[in-house]
């Protein structure tokens, strides 16, 4: 059985022939389309190394990584090709702060692929990046690949829950209240109807191309200012990679619009997927500034009710605000961190 | 002096805008890595459109993406480099006030010298029934004996003059605003945008000189491309202004430093 590997650079290698159809195999999402992937590993602070291992010839593996060398600064945008000679790998998926960064196709539910990432990913990592390769990082590890990854001088720490809506077998949104406290079933019924009955909001979930990019990317930057309790603050969302994660076909935005000024008041971004969408992004404008208070929940019927109404298994609501999301309907899966010294 | 002195320093300082802006600044660094531009070439073999301009509607649309990683201002100023191109247009004396009526600027200017005073007045508000403290103001300087320079759109400056009282009126020196595609023969005026602020004025040579120590102009194929050399955000790098204006930069023949011709 003949294995073999292909190390790209987004930067600089054309999208692999294989690249449409391998996203769909492995149930990548939008984050994942090669014009996507381009614009993200330029403006990026580090090189964003996308591996592809192939098994007979056709891809068997994927995984996205950042290498984080002694080159990589705060407020500079990758400087070099290489981007330094002594550094580690961030695995990490390119869009998404909820999903693995890896997909092994003879992945089994015992480890999730991480036993993989350490037996097949590394060494092929070691070889293109030689001996400054010294750590390595795996985020969004879920629970059963822990124990793979745990051993001597590594570092496995619990972070972030994901939460996540299970929207299979539910009729609509009041299939979905009917579950949650009554306090809280009550005051989204109230909210609900206060945006319906606001004749000056228009709410309206839409292909992503319907959206204008570069109003979005302002949008995005209330939110993402409130992120900043990291110690690496991620970079935000720029209009020119907006621009082609919107126009691919599986982004969908959850719009609130002023019907008189075509004002975007709020928004959420999705990344779809037959069975488990991923909500990338929410942003409201502050009130002060014109927004709508309790948008926020607004969102989550609307999203909760699209997923019900188009079949989807459940939406993945992401980090951040467990408690408030658990007091949404959102089941919390543990997600893991793993430091591993190579 | 041109060729060896000011030019090599000019060149020098763009080039350093624009390696600092694709190391930075998110949409030139989107915009050149992936389309391209020329003078210099950041990616070997893509040159883009326009040399790598954007025409200035594009810069204020994506503002946000014009701050740098590092976080900065995310809007223009547009009464940016009045104090630098005052002197080389019209140099006031020490206490003048400097009034500015336009519209289009709601704030005064803040790099003026300290010993000039400063001070924007909307020409609305002078046909409004409340008089404006600035007019006051403008009025009692003049009473004073001390000097008022009116910079702004000429039917501004005429609508202040107007309001003024008639034996005071003469006396105010004036400083019209004239964008890159109206430049006319003075002998008195300001290149101003709306985004990129003061770019220049005429000098005593008659000649519409840049402020060159912080602005930097090149021809492209779609105009005349306008950097701040100075500015860190919002960063505004080859900047089409005024829809693109066709011209061309050459060097002063009695000062040496670079005009623009249009």
């Amino acid at each position: 059985m003949s294995v073999d590997v292909e190390v790209l650079d987004p930067r600089f290698d054309p999208e692999p022939a294989y690249w449409s159809a391998l996203r769909e195999r492995a149930g990548l999402r939008a984050d994942w389309a090669w014009e996507v992937l381009v614009t993200q590993a330029w403006c990026a602070r580090t090189p964003q190394p996308v591996v592809v291992l192939r098994d007979g010839g056709a891809p068997a593996a994927v995984v996205a990584a950042a290498w984080i060398s002694t080159h990589s600064r705060r407020h500079r945008f990758v400087s070099s090709t290489r981007g330094g000679r002594l550094g580690g790998l961030d695995v990490r998926s390119p869009g998404s702060s909820a999903v693995p960064g890896w997909w092994f196709a003879d992945a089994d539910g015992a480890d999730a692929g991480c036993g993989r990432l350490l037996t097949r990913y590394v060494p092929v990592m070691r070889r293109e990046l030689g001996a400054g390769l010294r750590g390595l990082l795996v985020r969004q590890v879920p629970e059963a690949g822990v124990a793979r990854l745990a051993g001597r001088f590594r570092l496995v720490r619990r972070t972030e829950d994901v939460g996540v809506i299970d929207t299979a077998g539910l009729a609509g949104t009041e299939d979905w209240l009917a579950g949650l406290g009554k306090k809280r079933r009550h005051n989204l019924r109230r909210i609900a109807e206060a945006v319906r009955a606001d004749p000056a909001l228009e709410v309206a979930m839409l292909p992503g191309a319907e959206v204008d990019p570069v109003r979005l990317a302002a949008l995005l930057r209330h939110n993402e200012r409130k992120h900043h309790d990291v110690p690496i603050v991620p970079l935000p969302q720029f209009t020119g990679y907006l621009t082609r994660l919107l126009r691919q076909p599986d982004v969908l935005v959850l719009r609130y619009q002023e019907r008189a000024t075509g004002r975007l008041v709020a928004a959420a971004l999705v990344l779809d997927h037959p069975n488990w969408p991923v909500v990338r992004a929410w942003s409201a404008l502050p009130v002060d500034d014109g927004g709508r208070a309790d948008l926020y929940f607004h969102f989550y019927g609307e999203t909760v009710r699209w997923a019900a109404e188009s079949g989807r298994h459940g939406v993945i609501m992401g980090k951040k605000l467990a408690h408030l999301k658990k007091s949404l309907g959102a089941r919390l899966v543990p997600q893991y961190a793993a430091a591993i010294p190579l | 002096m041109w060729t060896s002195g000011v030019n090599a320093l000019w060149r020098a300082a763009y080039r350093r805008a624009v390696r600092s802006a694709f190391a930075t600044v998110p949409l030139y660094r989107e915009r050149w890595a992936l389309g391209g531009r020329t003078d210099p070439v950041v990616v070997p073999g893509r040159t883009g459109t326009h040399g790598g301009a954007i025409t200035a509607e594009e810069a204020v649309r994506k503002v946000v993406d014009l701050v740098p990683l590092a976080g900065g201002a995310a809007s223009p100023d547009p009464a940016r480099g009045l104090g630098h191109v005052l002197p080389l247009a019209r140099p006031p004396r020490p206490g003048t006030l400097v009034v500015v009526v336009d519209p289009a600027i709601p704030r005064p200017p803040t790099d003026l010298p300290n010993t000039l005073r400063g001070c924007v007045l909307d020409p609305a508000s002078l046909t409004g029934g409340t008089r404006p403290a600035a007019l006051d103001e403008v009025v009692t300087a003049l009473r004073r004996n001390g000097n008022v320079t009116a910079v702004g759109p000429d039917e501004a400056i005429a609508a202040l003059v107007a309001a003024l009282p008639e034996d005071l009126a003469h006396r105010v020196d004036r400083l019209p605003h004239r964008a890159l595609d109206r430049l006319d023969g003075g002998p008195f005026g300001l290149i101003h945008d709306p985004v990129l602020g003061y770019l220049g004025g005429i000098g005593h040579c008659g000649r519409w000189h840049l402020d060159w120590p912080r602005v930097y102009a090149r021809r492209t194929t779609g105009g005349l491309a306008l950097t701040l050399l100075r500015q860190s955000s919002p960063r505004l790098v080859d900047i089409l202004v005024a829809g693109g204006v066709r011209g061309e930069v050459a060097p002063c023949p009695r000062h040496g430093t670079p005009v623009v011709l249009t």
